[in-house]
């Protein structure tokens, strides 16, 4: 599972999901890098936006969040429940959260 | 019901002469690209505007843009004189911290709008530049009365959450106007191109347009924007999307999860549109 995240709020010990890198496309750092405070502190200093990070669940803690996404999805698709193409963007939608 | 009146429009702060006078220049049919630059230099945030989208990954140069009239030369003069009216509007409708409701939510899903529409036009035979400019200013309606008729809009709200409807059912029967014709209507008095006037107005309603492609498009992508929350403060009723839309824009539908990630992506690299100085 990915997550996208402003640096301010990383803690150190977390993984990059996907490299980072600067304006010119230039790799900062490689993806799967383990973050310490140094790196951190140097992603806020170069005022990178926001990078992807790894987010390792337990299958309890995955279960939970899949179930919380799904009824945020019912809840939200309530009115148009029932119509085909509706219905099925519900679904992708909810396959590709949870195959983040 | 507590009715707005399309008189009351008048009474709102207009785009500023100067900005104006820019949109009015650029948008000439003769005018050359040098001049368009000069005329969008004048403005700070207009300028900024045209900068951070021309330098954002959406349009995937490896090399800074650094000046308007290098982005008029490499995205062409009809990109530039979108992304400057797009600035434009977000740089007027961005009220101080005190305002009664959160407008940057409101932008945010201008945004995800506007990276959906970008994303399927690539799919669609639809502009890019007017799929950017019209997915942002889609729900102008509803920046306006969240800005400038907060209590109206409050009761909107309590009345959509009081009932489970769609916020424009709860606007037609609280207001007795949606948000679609009210921004229209705003767009039409700050002289705003036709075909966006048209795209604020039906995008609700895209039956309306016929067979023209670009509110549908539109139409399309404010959904599938609202689906995938690419705002923080999602929570709205989704409306159920018009199928002829679909039909007319060639979309395989099955194909949208591919383009999830795109669109994420393509939102992720305008997000700075939003931090712009409020000149």
């Amino acid at each position: 599972m990915k997550q996208t995240v402003s640096p301010e709020l990383l803690a150190p010990g977390a993984k990059l999901a996907e490299a980072v890198c600067d304006a010119s496309g230039a790799v900062l750092l490689p993806k799967e890098t383990e973050l310490d405070e140094h790196l951190i502190s140097t992603l806020c200093t170069k005022k990178i936006a926001e990078v992807v990070i790894v987010i390792e669940r337990t299958p309890t803690e995955q279960a939970a969040f899949d179930d919380e996404l799904k009824a945020g999805l019912d809840r939200r698709f309530q009115l148009a429940s029932g119509h085909p193409l509706m219905d099925s963007l519900k679904q992708m939608i909810l396959e590709y959260r949870c195959g983040e | 019901m507590i009715p707005i009146n399309l008189d009351d429009l008048d009474g709102l702060p207009a785009l500023k002469p100067g900005v104006m006078k820019i949109l009015h220049t650029i948008n000439q049919d003769d005018v050359d690209i040098t001049n368009i630059a000069k005329s969008i230099q004048r403005d700070i945030g207009m300028t900024a505007g045209v900068l951070r989208v021309a330098n954002s990954s959406f349009y995937g140069r490896s090399n800074q843009i650094a000046s308007v009239k290098e982005a008029c030369v490499l995205l062409g003069k009809h990109t530039v004189r979108n992304l400057a009216l797009s600035s434009a509007v977000l740089n007027h409708l961005t009220p101080s911290n005190d305002a009664a409701f959160d407008c940057k939510a409101l932008w945010q899903h201008g945004l995800g709008t506007a990276a959906v529409s970008i994303v399927l036009a690539k799919q669609s035979d639809v502009d890019e530049g007017n799929a950017f400019t019209c997915g942002l200013l889609h729900d102008l309606g509803r920046v306006i009365l969240a800005i400038h008729f907060p209590e109206h809009f409050s009761t909107v709200l309590n009345y959509q959450n009081d009932h489970h409807c769609l916020l424009q059912e709860a606007e037609m029967t609280v207001l007795g106007i949606d948000h679609a014709a009210l921004g229209e209507e705003l767009a039409k008095k700050w002289n705003f191109p036709n075909h966006i006037c048209r795209v604020i107005g039906s995008h609700h309603q895209p039956e309306h347009a016929y067979k023209n492609n670009l509110p549908r498009l539109i139409h399309v992508a404010d959904i599938i924007s609202h689906g995938l929350e690419l705002s923080s403060k999602e929570d709205n009723l989704i409306p159920s999307v018009d199928e002829e839309s679909v039909k007319q824009l060639g979309l395989e539908w099955t194909h949208l999860r591919g383009l999830f990630k795109e669109i994420e992506e393509t939102y992720h690299s305008f997000t700075s549109l939003l931090d712009a100085p409020n000149p």
